[in-house]
């Protein structure tokens, strides 16, 4: 017999039926058997369980003593509930566990954003642990819902874990427009003009004071009267500032001593200046060895918006 | 025929089955195999299967 079809599963059949009539049921009704064996008691044989019936049905006194192979072992488990039981509540908590999302992780540019993305998603029922029903749907409506705020998303499925990847929505900055004067801050050569808005009544390389006004928020039109202005711009200017810097003489051959105090008062002129804001011109007007100390007395000019205040 | 396994295909009849020896009907013969330890391995309708220590095969053919 073909071990497969052991395997697979075999009742096996005892009968006190004569041999040869055996033979003739086999015959007749096309049965296919194995293993027969012949003892005082009677006959032993193995059928496919799918021809039981009929052999229960023709052979009156034969009976199935055991099923062999997975069918056996199944009709056996049947025979015992909590076996059974046990196995089912098991498929379900399989089942149930490998479809439930416990965590939802995020990784972005925003800690603002991910709260917004933890509540949105609370709101739409989305709070761990939750049946894993459809991830496509869940993104799909967290992105319309955030469709303002999110300007890219993914989510991703992890084992019992969604991560959802976003960047943030970037907004330019809306300034509103004010009418207030733009004043000199400091004393300067005026070097260029930034204006969007309001009337300069200064020009390029007019030398202004502190608290000169450089662009006004009245213009006079033709029938002399004034009329209000926005303002918003920089003036930039040249000013000059003076350093004094000095260092303990050491050990180092003087040129290095030379930079070291260089660098010192380029970071020393250098410190509050602001974007677009440069050092312009840089004068050495004292470079002085006295004893045991170094110094160096620099005039800077420099490149400034005299119209911000630092 | 394999080892000690002989598979005979469209016979008739089993007509005897013993460790001894096991008597088949074929078409127009009868077929004695005489051994020890003769089984009957598997039976369909159209074959079978023998196993054990074969030490003879009579042919009786039907005049």
């Amino acid at each position: 017999m073909k071990r497969e079809r052991m395997i697979l599963g075999m009742d096996k059949w005892e009968t006190a039926l004569d041999v040869a009539r055996l033979y003739r049921l086999v015959k007749k009704h096309n049965w296919s058997i194995y293993e027969l064996q012949m003892s005082k008691q009677g006959i032993t044989f193995y059928a496919p369980v799918y021809e039981r019936k009929e052999i229960e049905r023709v052979i009156e006194h034969a009976h199935v003593v055991t099923t062999t192979g997975m069918v056996g072992f199944l009709f056996r488990q049947m025979k015992r509930p909590f076996r059974m039981i046990s196995v089912l509540i098991s498929c379900c908590l399989w089942f149930i566990l490998s479809h439930t999302v416990f965590e939802i992780t995020m990784s972005g540019d925003k800690e603002e954003s991910k709260q917004l993305i933890t509540k949105t998603l609370n709101e739409m029922g989305y709070e761990p642990p939750f049946y894993d029903a459809d991830m496509e749907k869940m993104k799909l409506d967290l992105k319309k819902r955030l469709e303002n705020e999110i300007a890219w998303m993914e989510v991703s499925k992890n084992g019992s874990q969604y991560h959802i990847q976003f960047t943030t929505k970037e907004f330019a900055t809306i300034t509103p427009l004010q009418q207030h004067e733009l004043i000199a801050q400091k004393d300067g050569v005026i070097e260029h003009f930034e204006i969007q808005h309001g009337n300069k009544l200064v020009a390029i390389n007019d030398y202004v004071h502190a608290g000169d006004v450089l662009v006004s928020n009245l213009l006079t039109d033709s029938s002399n009267q004034e009329q209000k202005l926005y303002v918003k711009g920089k003036v930039y200017a040249y000013t000059w500032k003076e350093v004094h810097v000095e260092m303990p003489k050491s050990e180092l051959p003087k040129p290095f001593q030379f930079y070291q105090l260089l660098f010192t008062a380029r970071r020393e002129a250098s410190h509050d200046l602001r974007k677009d804001e440069k050092i312009y011109k840089e004068n050495i007007l004292q470079f002085q060895d006295n004893t045991g100390t170094i110094s160096m007395d620099i005039h800077y000019t420099l490149l400034e918006d005299i119209t911000t205040p630092k | 025929m394999n080892k000690n396994q002989l598979m005979i295909e469209q016979y008739e009849e089993l007509l005897k089955a013993s460790p001894q020896d096991v008597r088949l009907r074929l078409k127009d013969m009868h077929l004695t195999i005489t051994g020890k330890d003769l089984k009957v391995r598997a039976l369909t309708r159209d074959e079978i299967l023998i196993e054990g220590i074969m030490e003879g095969f009579t042919f009786h053919y039907e005049a």
